[in-house]
């Protein structure tokens, strides 16, 4: 063949690759994704599902459930236990769990399968607004219809359910279950404290800067950060804003009617990096992760953590725990009207808005199971959990201290705000705001790291 | 003979497989990569593409971490053939000459190219780790050249550096190998005749020998470069792109701007760029080497 | 270092002290060179044995006592068994398909006559050139319309399409040294093609087949962008994801994670050791690409 022909065919080809693939693209892209197609590898179940509806609990039905409960996060037994028992209480119910406990790959987990439309049936997504969208697109589920469920309902606290109210944002119904509420506060170590000649927990800034100082006089790194797992430094910024700037400023940042780069939110950020040049972390904590950074707490190596009330399982099984004390966050002597502004939120799971039939029933009956009594005073009794329900019967389960502790911050935080990007619609935020956040702890500058966040809302809303 | 060499029916049967696999995974697939970046879509399954014209473009070449990775991808590339290619080639003149146990160092210096590269990458995390966990910080320490160690993988001078050793040392058994064959299928006569001749020797060292490895050098530079562009699971593993996207190359930041922040179309923008730059290499290349044979 | 070694060998006749001088310098070099390269890998053998808070207090030295149930927590909780099947179906699956695929088409683009014949060969080869992150995006697109969801047998085929360019460049070439009688009498005996192709010219280009299964199964083995994205479910995932996964999970079980990678380099290595020959020229066949 010569070469002119050659091309002509070529052409030819491609024009015909051009055609196919636009068409498969173009076309639509309104059909509802099909059923899961079962890989080759095995092929046991069939989905069963569409057999018929009469008899819904004698229909066998697969869930998979994407959570973080794996690995070395503490409610993990809890769960798996759980999700055995509930399959021995419902034989006709194959429960997969695909749970990850990183971050990083339980995002990916998460993205892909909003992608390709293979959401598992009970799942927890990050930030709150950003999952207005999947609201209106029927990627999660409307739970109200659960919430006339009185037996079930009337155990939880009041409001617990409002962070989840969509309403606001133009979505009608409501799209969390929460399963947990959370608060944060400085862990200290005790001993260590007494051994630097601290007599009294700080209460000020100020006081904690002193902190630091004795800390670091007796070879104590003061504060245990492992910002390679960038939420770690991320928590902390979400205090330092909040008594800064108060919790309002992120409802405002994600509104829009506040900037990054606002004096109050650049100084936010100074905060935290002035901890770090104060000495406050370990040299090259944000090589280090979360996993590290609790093993440098619990073998004494460094005084004070800022951690969520998930973590009092770990505490509990650690050597020092009787060692362990906690304080409130400390408050910027400037800004006394933040001083009660703190870091507190329910703890929610969604469900797929896309479930019908025996799913749907068994991921509800599931969701069911583990927000209900039994399994959260299990939780309580187990790992401390704080727990979403008011009405569990926890006589003669003996509440740690760290329990009460975190207990007393809940009811001492009058605005309560949790991770500052939860307020923002872009899903980018959380990324965006932790890397920044590392990235001026590695070298940029405050002003910076909020230009940099500031400039991804701006590339969004061009 | 001739009517079973066009046989219709035996061409289209046997081409079939083949044809309707590659069409419908790759060429479809790059093609609508293409059609992609000239939309926005939320990444959500269900809701249509919005066309939205040159904006994914735009916004790529605006966006300062795109610049980084560019530079990224460029340094990875140009300092990968700086360390490969002498060492790889020097070790392989020194096999050269068939020293005694030979074999033995040539298999040691191809290991790390058979290991898998996750874990590979993996290793060279250990080997990184901050302060005095890391191996590489308690080799400098016990040497004195370093008391509390280095973080490695976040300095933003040494992250993307320490990434590009470890590549390096993956990947330059590989091109130790091309020059072995290269050199092995020297004929003898022509070495020891330089080994003879004295001045005469050094003329066809000039003429002969150095040819035949500049052939070779060539296919490794075309290997390093297109290798380089391609890269995406070293970084992926050992820094996540990280410390704040300062290590990313375009195939990792498209990954992050499509999964995990939700950019579709920028993240096709990045994709349709990739896809433009290794045609563009490739096509260079192979000019560059058409008198290459091939060989078995 | 290149040309001083050439330039001394030239001399090596009139100074026999510096021949052995040079041979002192030339081990010098490649054993340092030899510690290097194997470092890592003897760092990963000791530490699997290890307990995790000696790793790192003494990272070089031989451990002191055998600490096996590293490797039971890597199967165990690492994943690493199941994955490792995982691993080995899908990549076996995919060089079948590769094999039976490529070998057919390059077959017809060797050895038959027809128009678009060049046209073909160059649009196959051409396949070199499309990176595999520039697709990910569109194929989550249509597998998602099409409801393709951790299925293996699309994942095979996905591989298959990646990895045909380089499979019918190496047998296409190959089959084109081999001389055009060689089927001539038995096109005479009036066998089928598919008798020519699997009888005769299947156990010919063996030789070029095993070289492009090398290669594709070390691409497809190590291979982590497809099943990061396409593959979900845990008990489906690869070995270098599982591997990737348990060190993120568990960083400070240093123990556990060095089992898991020993468990994962102990099969190309060893498959190395034994085939070094057709390793080495398997997975250098790519170095004919472009």
């Amino acid at each position: 063949m010569n070469k002119s022909k050659m091309k002509v065919f070529l052409c030819l080809v491609l024009t015909l690759c051009i055609a196919i693939g636009v068409a498969l693209t173009g076309c639509g892209g309104r059909d509802e994704p099909k059923e899961d197609v079962k890989p080759g590898a095995d092929n046991n179940e069939k989905d069963e599902t569409q057999d018929n509806k009469d008899n819904i609990k004698e229909e066998k039905a697969t869930i998979r459930l994407l959570t973080r409960f794996s690995g070395t996060e503490a409610a993990t037994p809890v769960w798996q236990e759980a999700i055995k028992e509930f399959m021995k209480r419902n034989p006709n119910v194959k429960i997969v769990d695909e749970s990850v406990n990183q971050e990083a790959a339980y995002n990916n987990k998460i993205k892909t399968g909003l992608a390709t439309g293979n959401m598992p049936h009970l799942f927890r997504l990050a930030g709150v607004v950003s999952q207005v969208k999947h609201a209106k697109n029927g990627i999660i589920m409307d739970i109200a219809p659960l919430m006339e469920d009185e037996e079930w309902m009337n155990g939880f606290f009041e409001g617990v359910f409002e962070t989840w109210n969509f309403e606001p944002y133009g979505v009608k119904g409501y799209y969390g279950i929460p399963h947990a509420v959370a608060s944060e506060v400085m862990l200290y170590n005790k001993e260590l404290f007494a051994k630097a000649g601290i007599e009294k927990t700080p209460e000020t800034m100020d006081e904690l800067y002193d902190v630091i100082d004795k800390l670091k006089d007796i070879g104590v790194t003061p504060w245990a950060c492992g910002a390679k797992s960038t939420w770690r430094a991320g928590h902390i910024h979400n205090y330092l804003l909040y008594k800064w700037a108060g919790v309002q400023k992120a409802i405002d940042l994600g509104t829009r009617k506040a900037k990054w780069t606002d004096p109050d939110v650049v100084q936010s950020l100074a905060h935290l990096k002035d901890l770090k040049e104060r000495g406050a972390f370990m040299e090259n904590f944000e090589g280090m992760d979360h996993d590290m950074e609790k093993v440098q707490f619990f073998s004494e190596q460094c005084a004070m953590m800022l951690n969520g009330s998930w973590f009092i399982g770990d505490c509990m099984n650690s050597d020092i725990y009787d060692k362990i004390g906690t304080f409130p966050f400390p408050y910027f002597k400037e800004k006394p009207e933040y001083r009660y502004h703190g870091v507190s939120f329910p703890l929610g799971f969604s469900l797929n808005g896309k479930m019908e039939g025996a799913e749907k029933q068994a991921t509800i009956d599931f969701i069911k199971f583990w927000t209900g009594k039994e399994i959260q005073e299990k939780l309580v009794k187990e790992i401390q959990r704080l727990s979403s329900r008011k009405d569990l019967n926890l006589e003669g389960i003996e509440l740690s201290k760290l329990y009460h502790g975190y207990n007393d911050i809940l009811k001492d935080i009058k605005v309560s705000g949790g991770d500052s990007f939860n307020y923002d619609p872009l899903p980018a935020m959380q990324n965006r705001t932790r890397n920044s956040i590392v990235g001026m702890l590695l070298g940029n500058s405050p002003e910076e790291a909020a230009k940099e966040i500031q400039d991804e809302i701006d590339k969004q809303s061009e | 003979m001739e009517r079973f060499r066009s046989d219709k029916r035996i061409i289209i049967l046997f081409l079939l497989p083949a044809f309707m696999i590659y069409l419908a995974l790759a060429v479809i697939p790059i093609i609508q990569s293409l059609y992609f970046s000239f939309f926005e879509w939320p990444g959500i399954q269900g809701i249509p593409l919005e066309y939205v014209g040159l904006k994914n473009f735009i916004n790529m070449l605006k966006y300062g971490d795109f610049h980084i990775a560019v530079k990224n991808v460029f340094q990875f590339a140009i300092l990968n053939l700086l360390i490969q290619i002498p060492i790889g080639y020097g070790l392989a003149i020194l096999l050269g000459g068939f020293p005694k146990g030979y074999r033995l160092f040539k298999t040691a210096f191809f290991c790390p190219v058979v290991l898998p590269l996750t874990a590979a990458s993996l290793l060279w995390v250990f080997i990184y780790f901050p302060n005095v966990t890391g191996v590489l910080n308690l080799l400098l320490k016990s040497i004195g050249l370093t008391e509390t160690g280095k973080a490695w993988l976040l300095d933003s001078g040494t992250a993307l550096n320490s990434v590009i050793v470890a590549n390096a040392w993956k990947g330059l058994g590989y091109h130790m190998i091309i020059a072995f064959a290269a050199i092995a299928g020297i004929p003898n006569y022509i070495l020891e005749s330089a080994e003879i001749d004295g001045a005469l020797g050094f003329k066809k060292v000039r003429h002969i020998i150095i040819p035949i490895i500049w052939e070779a050098v060539k296919i490794s530079v075309v290997l390093i470069v297109i290798g380089s562009m391609k890269n995406f699971d070293i970084i992926f593993i050992m820094t996540e792109g990280g410390p704040n996207g300062l290590t990313n190359v375009p195939s990792t930041l498209l990954y992050y701007e499509a999964f995990q922040y939700e950019n579709y179309g920028l993240g096709s923008a990045i994709s349709a760029f990739i896809f433009l730059i290794s045609i563009l290499l490739s096509t260079v290349s192979m000019r560059a080497m058409r008198r290459e044979k091939i060989e078995y | 270092m290149i040309t001083s070694n050439f330039v001394t060998k030239k001399k090596v006749h009139t100074n026999i002290s510096k021949i052995k001088l040079n041979n002192f310098l030339k081990y010098a070099v490649m054993s340092v060179y030899l510690v290097i390269a194997i470092f890592p890998i003897y760092f990963a053998l000791i530490s699997s044995v290890k307990e995790s808070k000696d790793i790192f207090l003494s990272p070089f030295s031989l451990p002191s006592e055998l600490h096996f149930e590293n490797f039971v927590r890597a199967i165990k909780i690492g994943n690493i068994g199941i994955s490792f099947r995982n691993s080995v179906i899908l990549s076996g699956g995919s060089i079948i398909v590769i094999v039976f695929a490529g070998s057919l088409a390059a077959y017809i683009l060797a050895r038959f006559n027809f128009k678009a014949k060049n046209g073909l060969l160059v649009f196959f080869i051409s396949g070199m050139m499309i990176p595999m992150q520039s697709v990910i995006i569109p194929l989550s697109y249509v597998f998602g319309k099409f409801g393709i969801h951790n299925n293996y047998m699309v994942m095979i085929l996905l591989f298959t399409a990646f990895n045909l360019p380089i499979t019918i460049f190496i047998i296409n070439g190959f089959l084109r040294t081999i001389p055009s009688e060689i089927e001539e009498a038995a096109v005479i005996d009036g066998s089928g093609a598919f008798r020519i192709f699997s009888q005769i010219i299947f156990p010919i280009s063996l030789p070029a087949i095993s070289t492009a299964a090398i290669f594709n199964f070390i691409n497809i083995w190590n291979n982590l962008l497809f099943p990061l994205v396409f593959i979900t479910r845990r008990d489906l995932q690869v070995i270098a994801l599982a591997l990737q996964s348990f060190f993120a999970e568990r960083v400070s079980d240093y123990g556990g994670v060095m089992a898991a990678i020993v468990l994962s380099i102990l099969p190309p290595m060893i498959a190395y050791i034994f085939f070094q020959e057709k390793v080495e020229k398997g997975m250098t066949s790519g170095a004919v690409k472009g």
